[in-house]
């Protein structure tokens, strides 16, 4: 069975309404997610399928991908692991969400007076439970065709949904995961243009072609495994309680100032002076040279998206 | 317009010259290792030289654009 040129289909299904689906998916296989009839939202998470606190992760993913993640970014895991987990290697119709979490049961209560109603972290919850996941495993969601902004004021809003038939998006595996797609099941909203359609799921094996859509990753001494952890095992107990034998290892503690002395001429101190008369940056002479140093550093050298405001 | 024009042009404007002096930062040991890291990569001979490059370059692009009237 192939319905993609050069690849090798493992498993074809369909996901009704209200429903969705965990499937194993090994290093270099490829999840496609298709509409069926079009404007349907597809929330979706995925773990390590070694070891499931290993995770997706909006906030991570959206620092380095911004708020619409597209072909060639990657889902990211949450520190202290943070490692692409898989690639978007196909999108065709770019409008992603990593904004909004997922909608719950709550939500459908509180705003709309529907006590039982199909959400994506229940639908979520449930998918996941043939893997001995639990409620409390469900993670805030990759909301695949979901079209969203933010508006002037700076509160996100949903738009219309763009997808149409057959529109998809492909994910890599760049690791062995627990995949878990879901039809959001938030008719009453914009998200899917108030009706849920059936969502189609396709597993390829991935080809030299769909890796050669893949940009090489970062392989960082901070990406850490459980084998870096002080506690290494899955605490099993719901209670907390205090470790006797605690004693505080934080990073680089106690933090030592020093000064350092730099010594500048007439017209540095002018500029300094100029600069600080701007109110922007500071409101003594080594305030504002400590602005000026690091934000040209992080303009000049800094990796990633840069976080200091253009001014 | 050049950090050097803007320079004239404050001095057209009679503003007076300031003296040499010392600006001491207080820096932790973190921000330290970035600044030795960036001499140790050759962007500069000591540390007191990276700040004041790292002051000349802001200059210039923030000043500049100030005196151009863009916001900055």
């Amino acid at each position: 069975m192939t319905t993609s040129p050069g690849r090798k289909t493992l498993r074809e299904l369909t996901i009704e309404p209200g429903t969705g689906k965990a499937l194993e998916l090994r290093r270099g296989q490829v999840l496609r997610i298709e509409q069926t009839s079009g404007r349907q939202c597809a929330d979706f998470n995925c773990f390590n399928l070694h070891d499931y606190k290993e995770f997706f992760h909006t906030g991570r993913t959206r620092h380095l991908h911004g708020l619409h993640p597209t072909k060639g970014d990657f889902l990211w895991s949450a520190p202290p692991r943070e490692r692409p987990m898989m690639a978007i290697i196909e999108d065709t119709v770019g409008t992603n969400d990593v904004l909004y979490p997922r909608c719950s049961g709550f939500l459908f209560e509180h705003h709309y007076g529907l006590a039982v109603h199909t959400n994506c972290h229940d639908i979520q919850a449930e998918a996941q439970r043939e893997f001995g996941l639990t409620p409390d495993d469900v993670h805030d969601s990759f909301n695949f065709f979901m079209h969203t902004g933010v508006d002037a004021a700076g509160h996100p809003f949903i738009a219309k949904n763009a997808a149409g038939r057959g529109d998809y998006v492909e994910l890599l595996a760049l690791m062995d995961v627990l995949a878990v797609p879901n039809v959001c099941g938030a008719d009453v909203m914009m998200t899917s243009d108030f009706e849920l359609k059936p969502l189609k799921l396709l597993v390829f094996e991935g080809t030299d072609q769909d890796w050669s859509r893949v940009s090489e990753p970062p392989r960082l001494r901070n990406q850490r495994s459980p084998s870096d952890f002080r506690i290494k095992n899955i605490k099993v107990d719901r209670e907390l309680y205090r470790d006797a034998s605690y004693r505080p290892e934080f990073t680089n503690v106690p933090l030592q100032i020093s000064e350092l002395a730099v010594k500048l001429t007439g017209k540095e101190l002018e500029w300094i002076e100029q600069l600080k008369s701007t109110g922007k940056y500071g409101e003594t002479d080594a305030e504002v040279l400590r602005y000026a140093f690091f934000t040209w550093w992080i303009g000049k050298f800094m990796h990633g998206p840069k976080h200091a405001a253009p001014t | 317009m050049s950090l050097a024009s803007h320079d004239a042009r404050l001095k057209n404007a009679g503003m007076t010259t300031m003296t040499e002096s010392t600006v001491r930062l207080r820096l932790n040991q973190q921000q330290l290792e970035l600044i030795d890291n960036s001499i140790e990569a050759g962007e500069s001979g000591n540390r007191e030289e990276l700040i004041r490059r790292a002051l000349r370059e802001f200059a210039a692009t923030h000043l500049s654009a100030a005196a151009n009237g863009k916001k900055s």
